[in-house]
């Protein structure tokens, strides 16, 4: 087993390793997919807010985004570093059912996050719209 | 000629394997559970979908290997990849809940093989470029990326009847295909995310990190590494005008996403030219390639009960001589949308573009319905509506259409767009693709239906922050390695025979990334005899010797091993 340290000091520096990401663009992969389903569509205008104001939405994820407080920086001798991310780091997945049956996934930062939109969310406030509603006004 | 300076020896490599085969990389499922729970849940189950699983826990745990073989089979690591992984309870209602959760336990950043220097790198790619496992095996500690996901998923009160879909076959029905979820939040895992908070703009303690390094904005023509915090934070809103430059990803973009985008593209005055993203109308005809050009004219009503703004449209028109047969340009708001598209379509107008009141971007969409509208119509956002607003006294000429040119999820220069939404929406804001990409991306913030599996823009990206192809792991890319299955052992071979001699490796020139093992090998291959390799061999190693790579001594012994090897 060895830890970043002893691996560290064991490593024989060479150019190599620098050079290697001079790379040319690569053929681009595979066949393009078909699309046999509608996407979802966000509609970000006025008539979509909820329960809450854009404002006050950006206050929340502000406090409830990525906890750098809580990152632990590990310093190496060499001048590398190791940063340790808790949870809030983590990319979570919601889903929710609409109104027509459809699922309505959505991402957050952090399980915290995740466990409060689902608290949040009832028949009548995430799901109550179809998601490829549109304004009319 | 081959030059000395141009040569390391193998034994000073940081090669932790040998190897001459294709490489992966060894992506393992730590099992986090106890026993009876999550991957040990006893519970019989018929396979499913490829999944032979005979038990809830083992075909979960076959799942997760599933999804983690399918980065592994694409992904060159000489370091193992770890993934803590656990299913558990977790929060949920009958008709929301939480899927689950995923992401890098560790970053790293200026350890030997770091790609940029003050670039945080995921423990995962952190290993890779190391050349060794930055961590010490063992529990989450020890594990490069953690996840866990919801195990009373489809039980009464959990998004009841809806379940994870355990199949290989992506079969999934009303299901949740768990192989998909899975690999989409494993690339977020393996660096497919920037570790600084867009909310602010702030970098992780101070450090930027490879996602974050492919990132511009094309408003501003600024990479996010030149922005200070607050331009990063603006950026972060500015839909879909950020991009990612990375060149596998460009490269990638024609085979992945199809032509086509709905813009409004203003042709004068210079100023103001450029393409500018709409929001698409439900009603009134869709824009198509031909498009609709001509001078965009503010469209001006009364003020009176129906809108008591002179520009919202929502009466008919006075000024109907001077929108005839022009783009007509009006204000959200009021009345509905069709109205004024109706209002406009009345003055003669060939096209309505409604600005927004309200800050946000992209530009959504325009709902309602009258089938008596046959001008198209568009939204655009209420900070472009001002700057077109601003230059209409002096004229300003337009073209909207579908522009096969542009992507469906690629801006004008072909680069991929990221989903940049304003308002922002943390956890899916700028670590993912935008909404507009067609077909469905892997990383779009949404699990679509008609994903397949496919690792579509997604594996070019984690090429370009660091996933390099590297098939023999010698630290080359395979796209510019001369000899990409090189014979990396301390000593040259011949024929199976050690000869003892010092393996080389060429760090530059025409054989970047051969050992001297590898063109005594390449002689074989085309030479019609023995007698044709063994002087060939000779040549080589004259010009070695030449080059001070190989003593006398040394040519000797591989000149002897090739004499008396069977080849070719």
């Amino acid at each position: 087993m060895r830890t970043l340290v002893s691996a560290l000091s064991a490593f024989i520096a060479l150019g190599i390793a620098t050079a290697a990401h001079a790379q040319p663009p690569q053929t681009p992969p595979g066949q393009a997919k078909k699309q046999t389903a509608p996407k979802q569509t966000a509609d970000h205008g006025t008539g979509d807010a909820e329960e809450l104001t854009p404002a006050d939405q950006e206050l929340l994820q502000r406090l409830f985004g990525k906890n750098e407080s809580a990152v632990v920086l590990t310093p190496f001798a060499n001048g590398g570093v190791r940063l340790e991310l808790d949870e809030s780091f983590q990319e979570a997945i919601t889903v929710t059912i609409a109104d027509d049956g459809s699922l309505k996934f959505s991402h957050l930062t952090g399980l915290a996050n995740a466990t409060e939109a689902v608290k949040a969310a009832s028949p009548n406030t995430t799901a109550t719209k179809p998601v490829t509603a549109l304004e009319e006004k | 000629m081959i030059k000395r300076s141009l040569l390391a020896l193998i034994a000073a490599l940081p090669l932790a394997l040998p190897s001459s085969a294709a490489a992966s990389s060894h992506i393992v499922i730590v099992n986090g559970n106890a026993p009876g729970v999550g991957f040990n849940d006893p519970m019989p189950a018929a396979p499913v979908g490829g999944n032979p699983g005979t038990t809830l826990g083992e075909q979960r745990l076959r799942a997760f290997q599933h999804a983690a073989d399918i980065w592994g089979a694409t992904l060159d690591s000489a370091a193992e990849i770890r993934i803590f992984a656990t299913f558990e309870p977790l929060t949920c209602t009958p008709t929301a809940a939480t899927l689950g959760s995923a992401g890098s336990t560790f970053v790293f950043a200026d350890f030997p093989g770091a790609l940029l220097p003050h670039t945080l790198y995921s423990a995962a790619l952190t290993g890779k470029l190391f050349g060794a496992d930055p961590l010490v095996p063992g529990g989450l500690s020890g594990s490069h990326i953690r996840a866990r996901f919801n195990s009373n998923l489809g039980n009464p009160g959990c998004l009841t009847g809806t379940r994870f879909y355990l199949g290989f076959d992506n079969n999934h029905g009303a299901n949740i295909d768990l192989v998909t979820v899975l690999e989409h939040e494993f690339a977020h895992g393996l660096g497919f995310q920037t570790f600084a908070n867009t909310s602010t703009g702030a970098l992780l303690a101070g450090y930027s990190d490879a996602y974050l390094h492919l990132i511009a904005d094309n408003t501003t023509g600024k990479s996010w590494e030149a922005m200070t915090n607050a331009e990063r934070a603006a950026s972060a809103r500015n839909g879909r005008r950020v991009v990612v430059t990375g060149p596998h990803v460009t490269a990638a973009v024609p085979g992945n996403l199809q032509s086509g985008t709905p813009l409004l593209r203003i042709l004068s005055p210079a100023g103001l030219a450029g393409a500018y993203p709409v929001g698409t109308a439900a009603f009134g005809a869709p824009l198509n390639a031909t498009g609709v050009f001509g001078q965009v004219v503010l469209g001006l009503d009364p003020s009176d009960v129906t809108g008591p703004s002179t520009t919202d449209g929502c009466s008919p028109l006075t000024n109907a001589g001077a929108v005839a047969g022009k783009i007509a340009m009006l204000d959200r708001g009021t009345c509905g949308f069709i109205v004024k598209a109706k209002n406009a379509q009345d003055a003669g107008a060939v096209a309505v573009i409604i600005a927004d009141n309200a800050a946000g971007s992209p530009p959504a969409g325009l709902g309602g319905a009258d089938p008596t509208i046959t001008i198209p119509a568009v939204r655009v956002t209420q900070s472009d509506g001002i700057a077109i607003r601003n230059q209409l006294a002096g004229g300003v000429s337009a073209a909207l259409s579908l522009d096969l040119a542009v992507r469906a999820g690629a801006d004008d220069a072909g680069r991929a767009l990221i989903y940049t939404p304003d308002p922002f929406v943390q956890g899916s804001s700028v670590s993912h693709w935008d909404t507009i990409a067609t077909p469905n991306l892997l990383m779009e913030p949404f699990i679509n239906d008609d994903l397949t599996h496919g690792l579509d823009l997604t594996l070019p990206l984690l090429r370009d922050i660091g996933w390099y192809p590297d098939g023999d792991l010698d630290f080359v890319s395979d796209e510019v390695d001369a000899c990409p299955g090189s014979d990396l052992r301390a000593t040259i071979f011949v024929g199976g025979s050690d000869t003892g001699v010092p393996n080389g490796f060429f760090v530059d020139g025409p054989h970047y990334g051969c050992t001297i093992a590898d063109l005594v090998a390449a002689e074989a291959v085309g030479a019609k005899n023995h007698g044709a390799f063994v002087s060939g061999v000779a040549q080589l190693l004259n010009d070695l010797k030449k080059a001070g790579i190989l003593t006398g001594s040394q040519k000797g012994e591989v000149q002897s091993a090739a004499a008396g090897a069977s080849l070719p």
